[in-house]
């Protein structure tokens, strides 16, 4: 018997592409879901990617947690109690809960987690969101003390946080290599540039969850491998869809695609202190050159929406009664104009080169900006140089943020004068915008908050200290037989109620 | 017998074909820095990545611009890297070549270390180096890719010139106590040409790629620019949806190259007193 050359390279070939994807079906009711980038470390309190906030929140339990809609809910906190001047935060914990490993889950692990986060040797990437934490302390087994230095609101919501999930106490040695939580999936490999394997928890302490047998992140960096994978029914899921596939996509009988709006935003840093974005009317002229809505089309392919601050307008505190200046060309070159800036501004648009909606941004904004007086020169500078040599030094460049936890942590280190990020974008400083962000801050109440909110807002319009662009969407492809997923807005899963058929 | 009775097929010589494509891929990029048929940096949201049509023959990339007339708007600045680039390396090159061949002492020395070194380096990282101390520009990735080809030249121009100062001609020049100018002027340089030539064909062709792969990693002429190597590192987010974006450059740029090439071909075989007689014979 022979063989033909043909038959030889197709099997070869056939071979080469399951060695790539693994193979077609794995046993049981496995999700497998497509991520880009291999992830780093596997102990929680250091993670610091999208891909790695994917498995943290399937192994492991926070004090409270973000549903889908942003309400927070509790978690391994069964509920919560504020003193009156916002400085003493009592949590309840959920008893019976068990560890991967059989130990049951008490209150000696969580404070002993938040001593290992709080101290500066571990350099835990969140640790400087819980500065004000002055105290932790266990009165018994089921109650867990944190005593705060100042008024802080927001302190359950922070609590959702990715990166600050309960791990036994004494294991942090081996957290980098056999993680132990008490999440509804537990580690069973990991392999570096191929695969994540996660098997349901039977112990888990939500009765009936998890409906799967498990969970599998497979690790696939070029896009359209990963989609080829979701047709041919080699993956399940693919994580953060590029926006441009969102519409071809969902035409496809046996997928589904999601699009839902995140706090994450992109927008045009401008300098407060170079010329010539140090005069306010040449930013406000800015705003009037560029519609807002337009940007969304050609940048976004239509998914994301304009928006006035990080705040997204799928927020309840967004600002939607605040009336925002159309965009005017003709207004626009007047107030240059007064500026000192008759022929209008010429000034370079850096951006960067490696996260290409980003530069799409740039692109936009060069050709949208003209017709108000903005003469751009668009100027690709590679990402990884941003952070030494545009941050807060380029007179105009591209950046964006994804979606903190709260509104609080996405406002307050980047728009308050002395903020942490501040002085690494805009070197923003206006007294209306501090003191609405520092009333917000001091009150635990929704209502007062909201208001604070909103007067922010409308500071910040006033004032703009740059041209936030938009909040983008976050996209995902599932195939038809997932059911059970929602798709959260903070690029995690939550696959307790998910099912596979 | 009979085969070499045969008629020869008329082909047409590598030189007429090369040089008509050229010829007309030089015009038509001339010709689309003033005119295209559409805007080339006007975005059109209802036409965004449409499929090759009789209104749009490349189709359109993702910001709705005329793909045909982004390419005929930027062929220009492919070609200027590739010229340019040569140039700069065919008048630094040579001379310094010529010098390092008529002074063997320590002049030498310092010419050939200093084009070692400069080999040493990869292309691409010596390109990147040159770029990533200043702002990115045109001319500046010219100077670049030049610099890189300088010390291939350098080395031609020296064998060439070591092997002709041991002829006759050359010692009877000496012999009748010419200086070292006139010598490199009209003994040598006169009968180097030919191999020069050639490879400066050669190098055009490398400096259109190399000029295009610093284009792709952000470093020559910026966006909305059509460059060739910069528009396929924009359309290669939409590759699988609309691959026309990228491939109507990519063709260009390789038709380009194939002509520049056969130009390259054609002239060897002209120049060369070794092909000469073969090639017409």
């Amino acid at each position: 018997m022979t063989i033909s050359r043909r038959t030889l390279i197709g099997t070869s070939l056939a071979a080469t592409t399951t060695a790539a994807i693994g193979p077609a079906h794995a046993a049981g009711n496995v999700l497998r879901i497509g991520i880009g980038s291999s992830l780093n470390t596997l102990d929680p309190m250091l993670v610091t990617i999208g891909d790695e906030y994917i498995y943290t929140n399937l192994a492991f339990n926070g004090l409270t947690r973000m549903s889908e809609d942003l309400v927070v809910q509790p978690d391994l906190a069964e509920s919560w109690t504020y003193s009156s001047d916002i400085k003493e935060w009592t949590f309840k914990l959920r008893r019976g809960v068990k560890f991967h490993d059989g130990q049951e889950m008490v209150a000696d692990d969580v404070v002993a987690f938040f001593r290992r986060l709080l101290d500066p040797a571990n350099s835990a990437p969140s640790r400087s969101q819980y500065d004000m934490v002055e105290s932790v302390t266990a009165p018994d087994a089921g109650t867990v003390v944190f005593k705060l230095s100042i008024p802080y609101g927001g302190f359950a919501d922070i609590l959702t946080d990715r990166q600050v999930k309960i791990t036994p106490r004494g294991a942090a040695g081996q957290m980098a290599t056999k993680p132990i939580g008490t999440g509804p999936f537990k580690v069973v490999s990991y392999t570096a540039g191929d695969r994540l394997v996660l098997a349901r928890n039977p112990d888990y302490f939500e009765p009936g969850a998890p409906k799967l047998d498990g969970v599998e992140l497979r690790i696939i960096p070029e896009m359209s491998v990963k989609i080829a994978a979701l047709q041919a029914g080699d993956i399940d899921v693919v994580w953060d869809l590029p926006l441009e596939q969102v519409k071809p996509l969902s035409a496809r009988a046996d997928l589904r695609v999601d699009s839902v709006p995140t706090a994450s935003w992109d927008g045009a840093i401008m300098n407060n202190t170079i010329p010539p974005f140090n005069d306010k009317r040449v930013r406000q002229a800015f705003h009037l050159a560029v519609d807002k809505k337009d940007v969304v089309e050609l940048t976004l392919f239509g998914q994301g929406v304009d928006t006035i601050s990080p705040i997204p307008p799928s927020h309840p505190f967004f600002a939607k009664d605040l009336v925002v200046p159309k965009a005017n060309p003709a207004a626009a070159k007047k107030l240059l104009a007064e500026a000192g800036f008759p022929n209008g501004v010429k000034v370079a648009i850096v951006v960067p080169v490696g996260r290409p909606v980003r530069e799409r941004l740039g692109v936009t904004l060069q050709q949208l900006a003209k017709a108000g007086g903005f003469d751009l020169q668009v100027q690709r500078v590679p990402f990884s140089s941003f952070a030494a040599e545009v941050s807060g030094k380029a007179p105009l460049y591209i950046d964006g943020f994804f979606s903190r936890p709260t509104i609080d942590t996405s406002l307050f280190p980047f728009l308050r004068s002395k903020g942490s990020w501040n002085d690494r974008l805009w070197h923003y400083s206006d007294e209306a915008v501090d003191r609405a962000l520092d009333a917000a801050r001091l009150s635990g109440d929704p209502v007062v908050q909201k208001k604070n909110y909103i007067d922010f807002q409308a500071a910040l319009t006033a004032n703009p200290a740059s041209f936030f662009a938009y909040t983008v969407n976050y996209a995902c492809a599932y195939r038809k037989s997932i059911a059970g997923v929602k798709t959260h807005p903070m690029r995690w899963f939550d696959l307790r109620t998910a099912t596979m058929s | 017998m009979s085969v070499l009775a045969m008629p020869r097929l008329r082909v047409p010589s590598p030189l007429a074909l090369g040089g008509t494509l050229l010829a007309v891929i030089v015009a038509a990029t001339l010709v689309g820095i003033f005119v295209t048929p559409y805007d080339p940096t006007a975005f059109s949201v209802r036409v965004r990545l449409q499929p090759p049509s009789l209104l749009h023959p490349f189709g359109t990339d993702e910001f709705g611009r005329d793909v045909l007339s982004r390419v005929l708007a930027g062929g220009h600045l492919s070609l200027a890297t590739g010229f340019g680039a040569m140039l700069i390396s065919l008048f630094v090159g040579v001379p310094l070549g010529l010098i390092a061949a008529f002074h063997r002492g320590i002049v030498q020395e310092v010419i050939m270390r200093a084009v070692d070194l400069l080999i040493a380096l990869p292309p691409v990282l010596l390109g990147l180096l040159v770029l990533a101390v200043t702002p990115p520009g045109l001319g500046k990735t010219i100077a670049a890719v030049g610099l890189v080809y300088i010390p291939i030249l350098v080395r031609l121009t020296r064998a060439v010139a070591l092997g002709l100062l041991e002829e006759d001609f050359v010692q009877a020049a000496r012999a009748r106590g010419e200086g070292a100018i006139p010598i490199l002027w009209h003994e040598i340089l006169p009968n180097a040409w030919p191999p020069i030539i050639v490879e400066c064909g050669l190098r055009v062709t490398f400096a259109i790629l190399l000029g295009s792969a610093l284009s792709f990693l952000g470093l020559g002429p910026q966006p909305p620019a059509s460059e060739w190597g910069l528009m396929i590192a924009e359309g290669r987010d939409f590759l699988t949806q609309a691959p026309w974006v990228c491939l109507a450059p990519g063709l260009c740029l390789c038709v380009l190259l194939v002509s520049v090439n056969l130009v390259g071909e054609g002239l060897r075989e002209k120049l060369d007193p070794q092909l000469r007689g073969r090639a017409h014979g």
